[in-house]
């Protein structure tokens, strides 16, 4: 027969369903009745190609066969219904089918080459495979009991692979007799009859009661593991334990999973008695296990493997990507709960999803990973933009520059001397490779680690030195950082080296540098205050939060979708425009330059002009589009000019050049200007200039000044800035 | 229902039998299996016992179970349990009813059935869920209800039969020494009482060279029947009234002895109840639960309305206690009520509103020898569940913080963060020193950050990690303020005076209903107060260009706790300028 591991006798604790059943329906489909069914579906049942998959499956691969429950619905649809309520009976049935047919099917093939030769047909296992939905191991119950289930999980544990009998014979110690008992399936043990049916001969003593010794060498056995498997995580109600479940896989199932590995399952929902119970008169407590009979290893457990998407999830995400204002949709998402920092937040949604990884023919590897700076006061929610990404990053890491070092997994506890306070230096920062890394406190970081960092944000590796042994890590990551002013405040009238602590070759590897400026007028204050209070006071129902965090996992699917699926590239007619512009800057550049004389310290070179590309690459990935288009060209060259561009222009970079002596000189003229100007009066620009001149100052150190008030808002213009009127 | 012809307390089992029987007897005799109705249902005992506990003040004589109770209570009678969840074990089958000849009989509430088990086809599988309770860790000495004294006497007259079960029950292999001392303490009743103590004493060093278990502690296993799915989370504290079941038969069983039992060649095989063994973990069969708020602790509450005189008296002379406590520091008085009142309402995606954690700086060894002893005390004497932390570079390399679930037996191993909600942590910086924290350290570090700032705690599940929401109130008690682990609120303590602290357990108590209380109150704002609120935050930004959202936030969360600490519901004008007093004086101090 099938070698199935059970016998003839079906195991008792699983024919509960038969009872209250009604038996004339059992009847329609008797085992022979059933057998033949299967022979005909595996012999005849063609795909829609008109092709024979199960018969061809079979000649191929003899000792196993995936059947779809699907097909077999198509096929008879109460053949598949007695499959699915009472798997047990009619699975070995099905095996013996598929054995029977793969000896007919061979004995053909001997026939055709002519040879004579008897074919030799082993056993067939039959895996089951369906596309149904899993259902929850925390829904399994009694109800399920001896049905087929489909469950998902997490195999934690497996155990060593054993031999499990499936007849055992057994030798009355007194007669000598034989007999062979089947076993229950599964982990079912066999069930020993109590007395031996020897009837004893005149003379002869009667057998006693339990008489049986097993004889393992003439019982017959099939390879069984256990496996725990628990419930994934994404499936465990908030406030609970995951659930384990035990499985029980034979056969060509057995060793082909490691623990670690997601799985879905189908199996038959059985019990066995739980051994520390076995006690006469113990109340029979059962453990609840799942006899495998088809598994399926998912392939999100490879973190580098596409993930997995739900139909509904991908028309969500299309229906997204078709919208007009899909850009700006998404953007809203981004920290919802931090007010203003439009470019910011969408720099962020640039980042995270990313720009597309390039191979050149000569090997090179041009990043796809976007860089962002935030750089400004304390508590312009730079941190928040940042843990906001550490959670909807399907990969990311979260650390301080100053509790950190790029690699390595020891810290200090270091007390400064002063304040007496502690610090945590040095630390675990295992890069997120294929992620975004979050550095909070970026100047604080050591130098030897910026380095480090230096390295992984242009080449995309990580060198580590260690014990006299130098090891290359990849970390392709992007990076998002945010550091503070030295003083702690940005501080307009100091260097851009006095105000940031970076150096410039650092600083142009980021594609993008903010700013994040407290500029703080009465509204803005306003619509902080009440954002706040907002915040406070309708924070009476949890649903809110419930909705926010939905949609950050919506999100979070939603990146990751796009990183997986789509790989834009600049359309010709953007490439022919961002050329054109890149001379256009350069043009200008070079005009400025000679007009000041003096070079830019972020000049725009070539790496920024892959940063824009970058830019538009993720801007189109952000819609699902396969080519970057004029508009997204437009749209990067936006944000870079706010930000790096800004930034340069805001002193960072020009003040770069200040010596002492001109910081002096700027200082003297603010002195000058408000000596000259009451606070609220105001005066024509150019009847400034020409009395400050006269005064013996320098035009351009003037224009330097008042830009500089005008950045602290201690000045305005009017008037197409004609004139000027003192603020304070 | 006729309550008296159960004897519940004594013989829950025997009224569990009856109204089984009783119920089966009404059900249609053309029923094949009668039972089958009451599959995951009551048949009426519940109610019954809900009667005899709730109507007839059957409650206070129910005797409550813990290490103490453990030695005396008998099995199979009705006993009390509070604790906290600490682990979920998942469901187990058993043979729910079968047919005993031409009666049905349940094992319902039962480890074991005194009747032997008939075939398969006359039994019917039931489920119940498993778990793993344990005191509430950190549960403060006031808040631990234990069997009123009268009710021991009654039952230690059945001492002298309890103890030869008791014996049963320690038998196992190193308990041996254990068992002659006590046949000793048994021979006599009079040397009994003397005999207790060294029995106890025994009985802790046989626990202590006790095997995988680790049993400093008290725990069980409780058995609930008919759950609807989550009813109970992780880390809540419920009370259970069930049946205490322990079978001798149970503890003798070796697993060596089942030769017929083939199966234990495969691993995993033995469910989790294998490393409970019931000698050390008692089970008990839950007939009733409820779940239990911080305010279902303190026992009594004035019946009254939480009048707003009353509520301001009782607050004022809390303040001066507290106040004592921290050196007549009012200040930091107040600062470390609001921190007492605050609680977490809403989490958003990176905002957690509600709570204020506190961070008491200026602690030198010597001072916080005493104040920070005092203050332990003060939180210990008002809050049911406190916990500390020393932060020491030795302890953060080596304690374990995060639970984690050990996939060969099965279990949560608890860490020292499995708290229960409502927990007060106190994080003691004051003993810290400068050293290398390795990457254990360091993840633990990380641990307690999340935990303030998220108040979620990371379990560890080994192939992944599952963050459990984990409502905690942080102290931090430092020399400096704390760069480790940052605090909502830094309060410089300025003591001027150490003064002898006293409350009288009345004042104990009103204090612990008030914060109850206090903390439980529904939080309102009216639109005209916002108003107001907000033009003063503009103006307060206009003069400190350094505030930011954190401090708005942090202003907002003080005043709200400001009105619940009058026992107001609404934000008042008087409440936000006592809060800017507070900010002021205390930014003065920084």
């Amino acid at each position: 027969m099938s070698g199935w591991d059970e016998g003839a006798v079906y195991y008792s604790d699983q024919a509960q369903f038969p009872r209250g059943g009604d038996p004339d329906q059992n009847n329609s489909v008797t085992p022979h009745a059933a057998l033949r069914k299967f022979k005909e579906f595996i012999r005849g049942f063609h795909g829609s190609k008109g092709d024979f998959p199960y018969r061809e499956s079979l000649v191929h691969n003899p000792e196993h066969l995936t059947v779809a429950l699907e097909d077999l619905d198509a096929f008879d649809s109460e053949l598949s219904e007695k499959l699915r309520n009472s798997p047990a009976e009619y699975l070995p049935l099905f095996e013996t089918a598929a054995s029977e047919i793969l000896a007919s099917l061979r004995s053909k093939v001997a026939g055709e080459t002519g040879e004579m030769e008897e074919p030799v047909t082993g056993d067939v296992q039959i895996f089951l495979s369906s596309k149904e939905n899993c259902i929850s191991m925390r829904l399994t119950g009694a109800d399920y009991m001896s049905k087929l289930v489909k469950i998902a999980g997490i195999v934690i544990a497996a155990s060593r692979v054993k031999a499990k009998a499936t007849y055992v014979t057994l030798v009355c110690k007194n007669c000598r007799s034989l007999k062979m008992v089947p076993c229950r399936a599964g982990l079912g043990g066999a069930l020993v009859p109590r007395s031996c049916d020897h009837v004893p001969g005149v003379g002869e003593e009667p057998c006693p009661l339990d008489p049986w010794i097993v004889s393992p060498d003439k019982s017959k056995y099939v390879d069984l593991q256990t496996l725990k498997l628990q419930e994934n995580p994404e499936d465990v109600p908030t406030g609970e334990l995951p659930r384990n479940v035990l499985l029980s896989v034979d056969r060509h199932l057995v060793q082909t999973i490691v623990p670690g590995t997601r799985l879905t399952v189908m199996g038959i929902y059985s019990v066995y008695q739980a051994s520390t119970t076995n006690q006469k008169g113990a109340v029979g407590v059962k453990q609840p296990y799942i006899r495998v009979v088809g598994l399926e290893q998912d392939r999100e457990t490879n973190s580098s493997g596409p993930s997995t998407f739900t139909m509904d999830e991908e028309i969500s995400f299309k229906e997204l990507a078709q919208k007009p204002s899909a850009y700006s949709d998404l953007c809203q998402l981004i920290a919802p709960s931090i007010y203003g920092h439009d470019d910011v937040k969408k720099a962020i949604a640039c980042l995270l999803f990313g720009g597309s990884k390039k191979r050149l023919p000569d090997g090179v590897r041009l990043r796809g990973d976007i860089h962002v700076l935030l750089l400004g006061d304390p508590s312009t929610a730079k941190s928040q933009f940042l843990k906001f990404v550490e959670k909807t990053a399907p990969i990311a890491v979260y650390t301080s520059g100053k509790g950190s070092s790029a690699a390595g997994l020891t810290a200090s506890v270091i007390r400064d001397g002063s304040s007496r306070e502690f610090y945590l230096e040095g630390g675990a920062m295992v890069l997120a490779d294929g992620g975004v890394v979050c550095i909070d406190e970026f100047d604080k970081m050591r130098p030897e680690d910026r380095v480090a960092i230096h390295e992984a944000m242009e080449q995309q590796t990580i060198s580590i030195a260690k014990a006299g042994i130098t090891t290359v890590l990849n970390s392709r990551t992007s990076v998002l950082a945010a550091a503070n002013p030295v003083s702690g405040r940005y501080d307009d009238l100091k260097t851009a080296q006095d105000n940031i602590d970076l150096q410039t070759t650092i600083l142009s590897r980021f594609d993008l540098i903010f700013i994040v400026k407290d500029i703080r007028s009465a509204e803005q204050d306003k619509i902080i205050a009440s954002h706040v209070i907002g915040v406070h006071t309708k924070s009476t129902g949890g649903t809110q939060s419930s909705a926010a965090t939905e949609e950050q996992n919506w999100l979070k699917r939603y990146i990751e979708y796009c990183r997986s699926t789509c790989q834009p590239r600049l359309s010709e007619k953007a490439a022919e425009m961002l050329q054109n512009k890149y001379v256009e800057v350069r043009q200008k550049m070079r005009q400025q330059a000679h007009e000041t004389g003096r070079v830019a310290t972020i000049p725009i070179t070539v790496r920024q002009l892959e940063a824009i590309i970058r830019l538009s690459e993720s801007l189109a990935r952000m819609r699902l589009a396969s080519v970057a288009t004029q508009e997204h060209v437009e749209e990067a060259f936006r944000l870079f000019n706010v930000s790096t561009v800004d930034a340069a222009r805001s002193g960072i970079n020009e003040h770069l050049n200040f010596t002492p002596e001109i910081a002096n000189e700027i200082k003297q003229a603010e002195t000058q200007i408000k000596r000259r100007m009451g606070i609220g009066s105001h005066i024509s620009e150019r009847r400034l200039m020409d009395e400050l001149t006269r005064m013996g100052l320098n035009e351009s150190i003037v224009r330097r000044a008042l830009l500089i008030m005008h950045q602290r808002d201690e000045v305005e213009y009017k008037r197409e800035r004609r004139v000027i009127v003192r603020k304070c | 229902m006729g309550g008296p012809q159960y004897d519940l307390l004594m013989n829950p089992l025997g009224a569990v039998r009856q109204t089984f029987e009783k119920a089966v007897a009404s059900s249609q005799p053309s029923d094949l299996d009668p039972t089958a109705v009451y599959r995951g249902k009551d048949w009426g005992i519940v109610d019954v016992l809900n009667q005899f506990l709730f109507n007839q003040g059957g409650l206070a004589q129910v005797p409550i179970l813990d290490a103490s109770s453990l030695k005396w209570i008998k099995p199979n009678t009705l006993v009390r349990f509070r604790g906290m969840v600490q682990d979920m074990l998942g469901n187990e089958f058993y043979i729910g009813a079968f047919k005993d000849g031409c009666t049905w009989r349940t094992n319902k509430f039962l480890d074991f059935s005194p009747f032997s088990v008939p075939p398969v086809s006359e039994t019917t599988l039931w489920e119940r869920h498993l778990f793993h309770c344990v005191p509430v860790p950190g549960q403060n000495s006031w808040a631990i209800e234990s069997t009123p004294y009268p009710l021991k006497i009654n039952i230690s007259n059945e001492m002298t039969c309890q103890y030869g079960e008791k014996r049963r029950r320690d038998d196992d292999p190193d308990g041996i020494s254990d068992f002659d001392c006590c046949d000793e303490g048994s021979s006599s009743s009079n040397k009994k009482q003397k005999d207790c103590g060294s029995a106890s004493h025994h009985k802790i060093a046989e626990i202590s060279n006790g095997s995988s278990f680790p049993t400093n502690s008290f725990s069980c296993l409780v058995k609930v029947y008919d759950m609807p799915e989550s009813q109970f989370k992780l880390n809540e504290v419920v009370e259970f009234i069930g049946i205490y079941t322990f079978d001798p038969e149970l503890t003798t069983s070796n697993r060596s002895d089942n030769v017929d039992d083939d199966m234990s060649m495969f691993d995993f095989m033995d469910d989790v109840v294998t490393h409970l063994p019931p000698s050390k973990v008692p089970r008990i069969h839950c007939l009733v639960s409820q779940k239990l708020s911080t305010r279902d602790l303190i026992s009594n509450s004035p019946a009254c309305e939480p009048l707003p005189n009353v509520i301001r008296g009782i607050r004022d002379s809390l303040v001066s206690y507290l106040s004592c406590t921290l050196g007549n520091d009012v200040i930091a008085a107040q600062c470390l009520l609001l921190h007492l009142l605050s609680e977490l309402r809403v989490k958003s995606d990176v905002a957690s509103v509600g709570r204020l954690s506190l961070n008491l700086t200026g602690f030198t060894q010597e001072s916080a020898s005493i104040f920070g002893k005092l203050l332990n005390n003060a939180i210990k004497n008002l809050l049911p569940y406190s916990h500390t932390i020393p932060l020491t570079v030795e302890y953060l390399n080596t304690a374990m913080l995060q639970p984690k679930k050990d996939n060969e037996s099965g279990r949560l191993l608890m860490g020292a963060l499995q708290l229960a909600s409502g927990t007060h942590l106190t994080l003691d910086e004051t003993v810290m020193q400068s050293g290398t924290l390795n990457s254990k350290g360091v993840e633990n570090v990380l641990l307690l950050k999340h935990l303030m700032e998220h108040q979620t705690v990371e379990y560890d599940f080994q192939f992944y990690k599952l963050e459990m929401a984990t409502e905690v109130q942080c102290m931090i008690i430092s020399e400096a303020k704390s760069n480790i682990l940052p605090a909502d609120l830094v309060v410089p303590l300025s003591p001027s005076a150490v003064t002898p602290v006293s409350a009288s357990e009345e004042q104990l108590h009103a204090w612990r209903w008030y914060l109850a209380t206090a903390r439980s109150l529904p939080h309102s704002t009216d639109t005209s107060i916002c108003e107001m609120l907000q033009n003063e935050m503009v103006e307060a930004m206009r003069k400190d260009r350094s505030l930011g959202c954190s401090d708005l936030s942090r202003w907002m969360t003080m005043a709200q706790l400001m009105a619940a600490s009058f026992g107001e519901k609404s934000l008042s004008v008087e409440h936000w300028q006592m809060v800017k007093e507070i900010e002021r004086l205390r930014k003065e101090r920084l």
